[in-house]
C-alpha cells in the first residue's frame, strides 16, 4: 500500500484534533519523570526557605513573558509562587522585557496571594516594569539602592513608603531569583545583580521548552541552581509539589502531539523509501 | 562582570591585538585563503532564480537593535541588493528597530547606486513594520504570500518568530538562505530553510561575499584566537583528567549558597 | 548636568538643548567633505573608548560598589540612548503611516487593509494613552477591549501557529537522506520521547539505578541535552563571542570605511 505525502492542510488539522481533546475531555497520562533541572528548582526554593541566612530574604519574581507563552510560563509562575507562599517568603513581582508581565504576573500573584492571606506591600510588591533599553543601568543601580534605582511600585507608591521594602535596600536583602521568560533575560541578573553583593544569590531559570537549550550550559556552570523547562517542567514541578494545576492537563495535548509527529515523521519516510524503490525499479 | 577582572584585561587585550595585527598584515597585502560556505554560495544562485522566475526578493535583518549582529546582517543584505538591483530584482526589507529604518534605507540606496539602478530604488521598499515580535512576523508572513518572493533572506537576531517567516516562504516555493548568531533558532531554519549559515560564519560572511583584504584579516584573526582557545580548552581537559590543575581557577567565582546539585566542584551531577 | 529636573528648569533646558540641536546640526551642515569622515571617526572611536575605558579602567571601593570615575556617567549615556531609540520610533510611525495612507488614498489594491493598520493605530494610541490621563470610563473599557481583548489573543494567536509549522516542517526535513540526517532524526525522536511522559511511560519499568537507568528515554534524552547539544552550543557561542568582538573592533576603529564595509581605506 502507497503512502502518500500528506498535504500540509491535513497535518494541521491532525494536530489540531490532537491538541484539542485533552483539554477537553479527560485523557489519561502516567506521570512524569522527575528531571535533574527540576528536583533542584524544588531543592534550591526549599534550601533557601530554610536556611537561617535567606529564609527571611526578598525572592525577585521577573515576569518577561507576554501572552503569547502564557502556556508555558504562567504555568510555571503558578506552581512556582504556590510553592513560595506556601513557605511565607515575601516577593516582588518585576517586569522589564515585556510590559504585558507587570499584567500577568501581578493578576497572577494577587490571586495567589488572596488565597493565601497575602496582604499587599507587607507581604507582597509589584515593582511594575521598566523599558528594557535601561536594563544593564538598573540592574546595576539596584545592587546598592534599590529604592532609588526602582523609585516607585506599579500604583505609583514610592518604595520606601511601602512597609515591606523598609527591611529590602539592596542585593544583600536578596534570598532568591526566579526569571520566567521567553527569551535569556536571566543573562542580566547573572551578569550585573547575582554576584555583584557580598554573597550571591541563588538563580532560578523558567524558560519557554526552545530557549531552555540556551540556559543548559549556565546549569552545567553552578550559574543556575535550577530550571523548569517549558509546560514539561511545569507539569513535574506540580507533580512534585501534588498540586496538579493547568499544566498537568496540558501535558496531555504535548504527549499525544509529540507522538503524532513522530508517527508523521516515520509515514513520511515510509512514504518517501517507497517512491524512491519505485523510481530504482522504473528506471531497471 | 560589570568590571574587567585583570585575566579579563590582558585575555581581551590579548585578542584584540591579534585580529587588528592580522587586519593590519592583511592590508599590507598578505594573500589569505577562505574556504567555501555553500550558504554564502547560494546566494549568487537565489538571486538568479529570482531574476529567472521575474518575482522579487524579501530581506530580514532580524528582531535586534543597532548593534553588531543587526550591522553585520545590514552588511549582508546590502551585498544581495547589490547583486540583485544589477538584475533589476526588486528587493523588499521589513524592519523591525525603528532607529535602523534610516540606515537600512541609506545602505540599500547605496546598494543600488553602486550596481547602477538608483532609479530603481523606492523608499517604499525599506519599511518599518512593527517593533513587536508576532506583529513583525505577521506582516512579513503577509507580505510573503503577497508578494511570492523567490527568494529570502533571513539574516540577524531571530526569536520565535523565525519559522513563521521561514514557513510562509517555503509555502510560497522560494529558496531561502539564513544565517543567525541565536543558537536556539537554528534548528527551526535547518529545518525550514535550504541553506543555513551557523555560527561565526554569520561573522565570516561579509569576507567571503566581497573579499575585502581587512575582513579577511579579522576573520584570520578571529580563527587564531579560536585555536588558541581550542588549545587552552584541550589543555585544561588534559590537566584534569591527571588531575593537575596547573593555575588556580583564574575566573574564579564565589561559591553559590543553595542548591548544589549542579555544581561539578561540589561534585553535582 | 545629569541630574532630572523640574518646573522652570526643565523648560530652560528643553530649549537650550533644541537651540544647541539647531546650531549643531548647521556646524555639521558647513563641515568641509574631506572632514567628515575623519569627524565620523572621532566620534564613533570616542564613544566606543568611553565604554570600553569604564570596563577596563581599574576600579575601588566597597565590594557591592565598585567603581571608578566613569561608572557614574554610564546611566545618564543609555538614557541619552533611550531617548534618542523613542524620537526613531517617531520616524518608524512616519514611514508605516505613509506608506499605507498612500495606499488608501490611491485605492490600490489592498487598501482596505491599509485602512484597517490607520484605524487600529489610532484606537490603540487613543486607548492605551488615554487611560493614564482621561478618567472616562470608555476609555479604559476601551483599552480592555483593544489591549487585553484582541492584541494580547493577537500575539497568542501568532505564537501558537508556530506549532502547526513545526509539524509541516518536521514532517518534511526528517528524512533519511544521509547519514547525518538519519542521526538527526533518532537523537530528535529520543529527545521528543524523553520530554514527554507518554514517551517516558515506555521505559518507566526499566530501575532507574545503574547500567540499566541509561535504557531510560528521559535519561537519554537528557544526556543528548546535557552532553552533546549543551557542549556544542558552548563552541558555537565561543566562535560568536570571537566574530562578535572582532566585528565590534572594526566598526569601533573604522578599520573599514564607507557604508557597511563595502569600501576600503
Amino acid at each position: 500500500m502507497r503512502i502518500p505525502q500528506l498535504d500540509r492542510r491535513v497535518l494541521y488539522m491532525l494536530l489540531a484534533i490532537v491538541v484539542s481533546i485533552p483539554l477537553l475531555v479527560n485523557v489519561p497520562l502516567p506521570p512524569p519523570a522527575i528531571t535533574p533541572p527540576t528536583k533542584s528548582f524544588y531543592e534550591t526554593i526549599e534550601t533557601v526557605s530554610t536556611d537561617p541566612k535567606t529564609k527571611d530574604k526578598l525572592v525577585i519574581i521577573s515576569c518577561n513573558f507576554g501572552s503569547g507563552t502564557l502556556a508555558e510560563n504562567l504555568s510555571q509562575l503558578e506552581a512556582t509562587l504556590n510553592h513560595i507562599v506556601s513557605k511565607r517568603m515575601k516577593f516582588a513581582i518585576f517586569a522589564f522585557n515585556d510590559p504585558q508581565g507587570r499584567d500577568l504576573g501581578g493578576s497572577t500573584a494577587q490571586r495567589i496571594a488572596d488565597k493565601a492571606g497575602y496582604k499587599y506591600g507587607k507581604d507582597w510588591v509589584n515593582w511594575g516594569f521598566r523599558p528594557p533599553q535601561g536594563i544593564q543601568s538598573l540592574l546595576k543601580a539596584m545592587v546598592n539602592d534599590l529604592h532609588g534605582a526602582l523609585g516607585t511600585d506599579v500604583k505609583g507608591t514610592k518604595l520606601s513608603a511601602i512597609p515591606m521594602m523598609a527591611n529590602y535596600k539592596k542585593a544583600d536583602d536578596v534570598g532568591l531569583i526566579i526569571e520566567y521568560a521567553a527569551s535569556d533575560t536571566v543573562k542580566y541578573w547573572v551578569q550585573f545583580f547575582q554576584r555583584a553583593g557580598s554573597t550571591p544569590i541563588a538563580t532560578l531559570f523558567c524558560p519557554t521548552s526552545v530557549m531552555a537549550n540556551e540556559a543548559y550550559p549556565m546549569l552545567e556552570t553552578g550559574q543556575l541552581q535550577g530550571m523548569l523547562v517549558g509546560l514539561k517542567g511545569a507539569n513535574e514541578f506540580e507533580t512534585v509539589m501534588k498540586r496538579p494545576g493547568f499544566a498537568t492537563r496540558a501535558s496531555a495535548s504535548l504527549s499525544y502531539s509529540h507522538l503524532l509527529i513522530i508517527l508523521l515523521i516515520i509515514l513520511g519516510n515510509v512514504g518517501m523509501i517507497q517512491d524512491r524503490k519505485r523510481q530504482q525499479g522504473a528506471t531497471k | 562582570m560589570n568590571h574587567a577582572t585583570w585575566p579579563a584585561r590582558v585575555i581581551l587585550i590579548v585578542i584584540s591585538a591579534v585580529i587588528v595585527w592580522t587586519v593590519i598584515a592583511a592590508q599590507r597585502g598578505k594573500k589569505l585563503f577562505i574556504r567555501r560556505i555553500p550558504g554564502l554560495t547560494a546566494i549568487d544562485e537565489a538571486v538568479g532564480r529570482a531574476v529567472e522566475m521575474g518575482r522579487g526578493i524579501l530581506l530580514s535583518s532580524g528582531l535586534g537593535g543597532i548593534d553588531v549582529v543587526t550591522l553585520q546582517a545590514l552588511a549582508i543584505c546590502t551585498n544581495i541588493a547589490s547583486a540583485a538591483a544589477r538584475y533589476g530584482t526588486k528587493v523588499q526589507m521589513p524592519i523591525y528597530e525603528a532607529a535602523l529604518l534610516p540606515i537600512a534605507e541609506d545602505a540599500i540606496s547605496s546598494a543600488y547606486n553602486k550596481a547602477g539602478r538608483s532609479d530603481a530604488f523606492s523608499s517604499d521598499d525599506v519599511r518599518y513594520l512593527s517593533n513587536q515580535q508576532f506583529a513583525y512576523a505577521a506582516g512579513v508572513a503577509g507580505m510573503i504570500q503577497r508578494e511570492q518572493y523567490a527568494a529570502t533572506f533571513l539574516f540577524g537576531t531571530f526569536f520565535a518568530e523565525s519559522l513563521i517567516m521561514a514557513e510562509n516562504a517555503n509555502m510560497v516555493g522560494a529558496i531561502q538562505v539564513a544565517g543567525t548568531p541565536s543558537t536556539t533558532q537554528i534548528p527551526f531554519f535547518i529545518a525550514s530553510c535550504d541553506y543555513v549559515i551557523i555560527g561565526d560564519e554569520y561573522y565570516a560572511a561579509t569576507a567571503y561575499l566581497t573579499r575585502q583584504p581587512t575582513l579577511l584579516g579579522s576573520m584570520i584573526g578571529q580563527d587564531r584566537v579560536k585555536i588558541a582557545i581550542l588549545v587552552t580548552v584541550m589543555l585544561g581537559f588534559l590537566l584534569t583528567m591527571a588531575k593537575l590543575p596547573l593555575v588556580k581557577n583564574l575566573f574564579e567565582d564565589k561559591d553559590m549558597p543553595a542548591a548544589s546539585y549542579y555544581s561539578p566542584a561540589k561534585g553535582g551531577k | 548636568m545629569f541630574q532630572v529636573q523640574h518646573g522652570a528648569a526643565l523648560y530652560t533646558y528643553i530649549a537650550g538643548a533644541a537651540v544647541v540641536s539647531v546650531i549643531l546640526f548647521f556646524a555639521l551642515t558647513l563641515v568641509p567633505t574631506k572632514l567628515r569622515r575623519p569627524l565620523i571617526m572621532a566620534v564613533t572611536f570616542a564613544a566606543g573608548l568611553f565604554y570600553a575605558l569604564e570596563f577596563f579602567w581599574p576600579v575601588s571601593g566597597p565590594e557591592s560598589d565598585q567603581k571608578n570615575f566613569l561608572t557614574a556617567y554610564i546611566k545618564p549615556f543609555s538614557d541619552i540612548t533611550t531617548v534618542l531609540q523613542s524620537f526613531a520610533l517617531g520616524l518608524g510611525v512616519y514611514s508605516l503611516v505613509s506608506i499605507h495612507m498612500r495606499k488608501v488614498a490611491r485605492t490600490q489594491s489592498g487598501w482596505a487593509y491599509s485602512l484597517v493598520l490607520i484605524v487600529s493605530m489610532i484606537v490603540m494610541v487613543i486607548a492605551h494613552i488615554g487611560k493614564e490621563y482621561i478618567k472616562s470610563p470608555w476609555v479604559h473599557q476601551l483599552n480592555d477591549f483593544a489591549y487585553s481583548g484582541l492584541m494580547k489573543s493577537l500575539d497568542a494567536t501568532m505564537f501558537s501557529i508556530i506549532a502547526f509549522y513545526i509539524v509541516s516542517a518536521a514532517y518534511r526535513a526528517f528524512r533519511i537522506r544521509s547519514t547525518e540526517a538519519t542521526i538527526l532524526l533518532v537523537s530528535a525522536g529520543i529527545i521528543m520521547l524523553g520530554q514527554v511522559a507518554i514517551g517516558q511511560a515506555i521505559t518507566n519499568a526499566i530501575p532507574n539505578e545503574g547500567l540499566t537507568a541509561n535504557f531510560r528515554v528521559e535519561n537519554m534524552a537528557n544526556w543528548i541535552l546535557k552532553k552533546v547539544n549543551s557542549p556544542a552550543i558552548m563552541a558555537i557561542d565561543f566562535g560568536l563571542g570571537v566574530g562578535g568582538l572582532a566585528t565590534a573592533l572594526r566598526l569601533w576603529l573604522s578599520l573599514e570605511r564607507g557604508s557597511y564595509f563595502e569600501e576600503e581605506l
